[in-house]
């Protein structure tokens, strides 16, 4: 039975189809959006098709962006001999938000998970291994996440690199901060250790 | 029913919400189970390593209407070593995918979740060939399931005579040179072969480190194994194939 008008319906359905928001949510939403003055909403409209039809993929690191190349990779100030290698454009920011690392990135979009049948060849492996060749790097960070598909990408792409004489590193494991000692799994601790400094 | 503690193994997980996941755990004394690891997406969580795939643990579980709800987790063993290499860790999904598939919700069986937390344990500190130790394993686990393979005598006449040429899938064993009518599909088998599905069906795991096996006898197990499986679990694993292109790309 349709209790809405055919336009709301239909707002409500595409709403629906973003992550986390279930019907209640996108009810809500498209009810708040209804109440939006009219610019507001074409504004809101415009932002979504023109993000969608004006991102593309860096055509050296594969973030996104909205140039041919990004303006991490065409930033002049930065060390272009490390690459910081990441799963996804979001983490980017995260690493970005330390002001820490002054090179340059990677980005896989995704992992290797035999669990989702992603393989080696499913995500941006071979753009790397193409930069390596091209560009004259000294260091190759590794930084996917500490999961197991993570772990996995980190030693298929460890293993082919090496044999290019390229460094290369792994962030580090362990405590986090404000964490607790007491709760922390056996392979953290064992990792901290490992990687424990001198201060 | 209350708070319960039970050991468990990850089989596989699917996240939940901003920072939650659901488990799907074979446990020791309660089958297989799905439970809520509530925030365990979170850097800080105590779960965090423990709803990992693979991780063997002690879990305390309260049973909520549709879940169990994971509140205290430690762990056992996590077979560290097997997301070290992409082969490995190939084969431990192909093992947790097919202990998930012959597992019942809420049925223990206890012989399943010790062959595969003994085989995850071999898997990891690679003493074993990894070929042998996949056979072995499923072998074994098409036992458990109800289906072992007849290798003692013949499956359509009884014979017991040892002269087998043929191993017939759907008929589950071997057939005797008088019976080979019986199954047009049947396989040619080697006795070598067949010694070698009893060896592997009767050594425990932990045992199987001297095992050599030779290259022909072991693609002709590897072939009729496969075939067997598939016909019997009517299932066409999507790890198996995952791992057979890692196979053929690490070749």
């Amino acid at each position: 039975m349709n209790y809405y008008a055919a336009p709301i319906a239909r707002l409500i359905e595409e709403l629906s189809k973003l992550p986390g928001v279930g019907s209640k949510t996108a009810q809500r939403l498209a009810f708040h959006i209804l109440d939006m003055s009219g610019g507001d909403v074409e504004q809101l409209a415009k932002a979504i098709v023109t993000a969608k039809r004006s991102i593309k993929y860096c055509t050296k690191c594969c973030n996104i962006t909205d140039n041919e190349i990004c303006n991490i990779c065409s930033n002049e100030k930065r060390d272009p001999a490390s690459i910081c290698v990441v799963e996804d454009a979001r983490d980017v920011i995260a690493m970005e938000k330390t002001r820490e690392f002054k090179g340059l990135y990677h980005v896989l979009h995704g992992a290797i998970s035999p669990m989702e049948g992603i393989g080696p060849e499913n995500i941006r492996i071979k753009e790397l291994l193409k930069r390596l060749g091209e560009e004259d790097i000294k260091e190759v960070i590794l930084a996917t996440n500490p999961n197991i598909e993570g772990e996995a990408t980190a030693m298929y792409i460890s293993r082919l690199i090496k044999p290019l004489g390229i460094r290369v590193t792994r962030i580090a494991h362990g405590i986090p901060v404000g964490g607790d000692l007491e709760y922390a799994d056996e392979v953290t601790l064992m990792k901290a250790l490992e990687g424990r400094r001198e201060i | 029913m209350g708070i319960s503690k039970t050991e468990g193994i990850v089989l596989k997980h699917t996240n939940l919400g901003e920072a939650d996941k659901i488990l799907t755990l074979l446990t020791r004394n309660k089958g297989k189970i799905k439970a809520i690891a509530k925030g365990c997406r979170k850097p800080k969580s105590s779960l965090l390593a423990s709803s990992e795939i693979f991780t063997f643990s002690e879990f305390v579980l309260f049973k909520g209407t549709n879940f169990f709800h994971i509140t205290q987790a430690e762990t056992r063993e996590s077979f560290y070593n097997i997301r070290k290499d992409l082969l490995r860790l190939s084969y431990g999904v192909f093992f947790t995918e097919m202990a998930d598939f012959v597992s019942d919700e809420d049925i223990p069986s206890e012989r399943l979740f010790l062959l595969l937390a003994n085989t995850l344990y071999y898997l990891s500190i690679g003493e074993i060939p990894l070929g042998i130790l996949s056979l072995a394993y499923q072998l074994k686990v098409m036992d458990i399931s109800g289906f072992r393979p007849n290798t003692a005598k013949c499956v359509s006449c009884g014979d017991t005579s040892d002269q087998y040429e043929k191993f017939s899938i759907s008929l589950g064993g071997v057939l005797c040179k008088k019976c080979h009518g019986y199954d047009a599909k049947a396989m040619k088998v080697s006795s070598g072969t067949i010694e070698f599905i009893k060896i592997l069906l009767n050594t425990q795991i932990s045992r199987l480190n001297n095992l050599k096996i030779d290259n022909t006898i072991f693609n002709e197990l590897d072939r009729i194994i496969r075939e067997f499986v598939r016909d019997h679990l009517e299932k066409e694993f999507r790890t198996l194939e995952f791992l057979d292109e890692i196979k053929e790309t690490q070749s």
